[in-house]
């Protein structure tokens, strides 16, 4: 049984996880109700539109910022599954790697590319 | 059981769509998207020939040209959006202020 | 299973890796209403500060470097070689970061002049010089795939980077279409290459290469179109004019320079290690690309009016007299190419830098009758540009005119040893381009001596840093034209002890 006590705390850790950020969502997330907040999908746009309308460029700006830091993570696959062969080499290494990342999350943040308006 | 010369048969005519794609298509979203696709069409192939010679050196190269990939459309949008915040237009012939 | 990697040999990308991750973020952090100094900066300070910044990582890259080219060839994963630091790949990393820093020089007032002074600038100039420095030292595709797109995405950038410009974005978005467009053939070419071979390494790839199989073939083809793309060699060089000319005149400067010394060392190493196999069917087809860039660009540069479309012919004209090196594939054949591109780094940028300090009131001055009367108003200008010119051309005084005899030389010595005498055509036909080419390098210093400048003319005064600038092209073609075989032997030397470790690297 031992060898699914890993499995276990998994399942545990992961809940936690989740259960942590809905409970700092509505904590710490500011609470406003208007119309669209009632609709199913609430994502900035209405859904019941013609399909050739334009689409706000700001959303192509938060699309390619996501793309960019989402694609990233594929490093972190196959490293994660030699991670134990690599030991501290490949842990500094990963370090750096996602310290790059982070200075360019930072300067995107302070650009002011991350603010809506 | 699918072989796997069918797998470099596909790549090859993926390829062979987004060179045409290329060369011929005048909107500048539909070149970047042949563009990619000639990108993908070399990631088939590589991932193919990877596990023919059962080596992973053509993985690792999948994983770079995904996120070089990824770069290049960030940067190729950025561009477009320029183009058509200055001008009005996705098509390609309207960009001849330069030549000879 | 831990690689066994020198740090020590990525020595001089380090400073400027530091430099292009940093640079950013120094400039936003500067750009805020409050700093942690008490006034805020203003734009045009920023810009300075910015490229002091990355001129003093690019000259700590530079002694690095010079301090590698004396020192022995390291690997940076000898396990694995995917970057070899050699001499070829130390010497062609110092003229990169010479350009890039002439560059940088250059670029400080220019970019005010033309409204577009973004600290962004110098991040993307630092990153495609990294690029470029890891290509030169790429001895693997997959490294050399990556540094090909490190070095050309900023470019790309860079070309749009006047963002209210018409000609500037259209000249992005041309360099960017094209660009991936050969990337996309360059990358499948690999795959086929990969998939023939079953290895990525160059050297490995050159011992597995079948010359007879046609599958061989079309891979090692569709590299070297790729890479003909990138050093836009005729029939790949449609772009090359279009960018060049509506980029900003700095940007345009560097893409003309570095990125064809970065692109030949790549090129270089690509045919002499991985397609040696197929060298002799791979070198016809280049002599014929060698022949048509030299004619086609020489000729096509004639007709201009814009100096910066003439220059952009006139480097296409330059990569058919490197290609020249590249065929004769011999020890001094490659220093030939060295040496030409450490020429053709200095007289390209001069050139380049006179018609950036024109620019002024938000606009560029890039035709030929903008430069009418300049040798009364700027001397220093005019003297600079003509010597640049005259390099250029090949004229006997001058860097270029060495650069241009190495060239040859090797080529009818190449011919003589082999009894081959498509070599001494190509000389010939190289020796008769540059004739062709004076007619309009020539045109340049009759109309600045010999017109007069219109009354509204006022060029603009070049500024320290572009001072700088043309006094050190201007040193380094007059000295390079005086005492170049000290120069010239050091450069076989070093071709020599590259082919010595590339002919010793295996897995």
């Amino acid at each position: 049984m031992s060898e699914y006590a890993g499995l276990g705390l998994f399942i545990a850790l992961g809940t936690a996880l989740v259960l942590m950020f809905v409970l700092l969502t509505t904590l710490l997330g500011p609470r406003l109700r208007f119309a669209e907040k009632q609709e199913p999908f609430e994502c900035g746009e209405h859904q019941v539109v013609s399909p050739y309308q334009r689409f706000n460029v700001k959303f192509y700006m938060v699309a390619l910022s996501f793309i960019i830091f989402d694609v990233e993570m594929v490093f972190l696959y196959p490293w994660a599954v030699v991670f134990r062969d690599l030991g501290w080499f490949g842990f500094f290494a990963m370090l750096i790697f996602l310290f790059v990342l982070t200075v360019g999350l930072a300067y995107e943040w302070l650009k002011g590319g991350l603010d809506w308006n | 059981m699918i072989e796997a010369w069918e797998y470099q048969v596909v790549a090859g005519l993926l390829f062979m769509i987004g060179t045409l794609g290329v060369l011929v298509r005048r909107n500048v979203i539909v070149i970047v998207m042949c563009i990619e696709l000639m990108l993908n069409a070399a990631n088939l192939s590589l991932i193919a020939f990877s596990r023919q010679w059962g080596n992973h050196d053509g993985q690792i190269f999948v994983f770079m040209v995904i996120v070089v990939a990824a770069v290049e459309v960030a940067v190729g949008l950025a561009i477009i959006l320029r183009l058509v915040s200055n001008r009005d237009t996705v098509n390609i012939e309207d960009t001849s202020l330069l030549k000879w | 299973m831990i690689p066994q990697i020198d740090i020590g040999a990525l020595g001089p990308m380090l400073p400027v890796a530091v430099g292009a991750i940093l640079l950013p973020l120094a400039e936003v952090l500067m750009a805020r209403k409050r700093t942690f100094l008490s006034r805020p900066f203003t734009q045009e300070r920023r810009g300075t500060f910015l490229a002091v910044a990355s001129l003093l990582c690019l000259v700590i890259a530079l002694i690095i470097s010079v301090n590698g080219l004396l020192g022995p060839s390291r690997v940076f994963n000898s396990g694995n070689p995917m970057i070899v630091m050699d001499g070829v790949a130390h010497f062609l990393n110092i003229v990169v970061l010479l350009g890039a820093s002439l560059t940088v020089l250059g670029s400080v007032k220019y970019l005010a002049d033309i409204h577009s002074n973004h600290g962004e600038y110098y991040a993307l100039l630092m990153s495609s010089v990294l690029g470029m420095m890891f290509l030169t030292s790429a001895s693997n595709l997959m490294m050399l795939f990556l540094a090909l797109e490190l070095m050309s995405i900023p470019l790309y950038v860079l070309a749009g980077f006047r963002r209210s410009s018409l000609r500037s974005n259209e000249s992005a978005l041309k360099y960017f279409l094209i660009g991936s467009f050969a990337s996309g053939i360059l990358l499948y070419g690999m795959a086929i290459l990969y998939g023939m071979t079953g290895s990525i390494s160059l050297a490995e790839i050159g011992k597995r290469f079948d010359p007879e199989s046609a599958p061989h073939l079309l891979g090692a083809a569709l590299v070297v179109v790729g890479l003909g793309f990138k050093i836009s060699s005729v029939p790949f060089h449609q772009w090359a004019p279009d960018v060049y000319e509506g980029a900003p005149t700095s940007v345009t400067g560097f893409m003309a320079t570095t990125v064809k010394v970065a692109a030949f060392g790549a090129l270089m190493r690509v045919l002499a290690v991985a397609l040696e196999p197929a060298a002799e069917l791979l070198y016809g087809a280049l002599w014929v690309m060698a022949v048509l860039s030299m004619t086609l660009g020489n000729v096509m540069a004639i007709i201009q009016q814009n100096i910066k479309r003439m220059l952009a012919y006139s480097s296409i004209a330059h990569v058919g007299y490197l290609l020249v090196g590249v065929i004769v594939g011999t020890l001094d054949g490659y220093a030939a190419v060295l040496f030409y591109l450490l020429v053709y780094t200095f007289m390209t940028i001069g050139a380049f830098t006179v018609v950036a300090i024109l620019a002024k009131g938000g606009e560029d001055r890039d035709r030929v009758e903008d430069l009418a009367g300049l040798s009364q108003s700027r001397p220093l200008m005019a003297v600079v540009m003509t010597l640049c010119m005259f390099a250029l051309a090949g004229i006997p005084p001058t860097a270029g005119f060495m650069g241009k005899f190495h060239l040859f030389r090797a080529a009818i010595e190449r011919g003589i040893e082999i009894g081959d005498t498509s070599l001494f055509w190509l000389a010939i036909i190289g020796v008769l381009n540059s004739a062709i080419s004076l007619a309009y390098y020539l045109r340049v210093p009759l109309v600045m001596y010999f017109r007069d400048a219109p009354p509204t003319s006022d060029p603009d005064v070049p500024g320290f840093f572009e001072r700088v600038v043309l006094l050190t092209c201007l040193a380094a073609v007059v000295l390079l034209g005086i005492v170049p075989d000290d120069i010239f032997n050091v450069l076989s030397q070093t071709a020599a002890s590259a082919q010595h470790l590339l002919l010793l690297q295996s897995p």
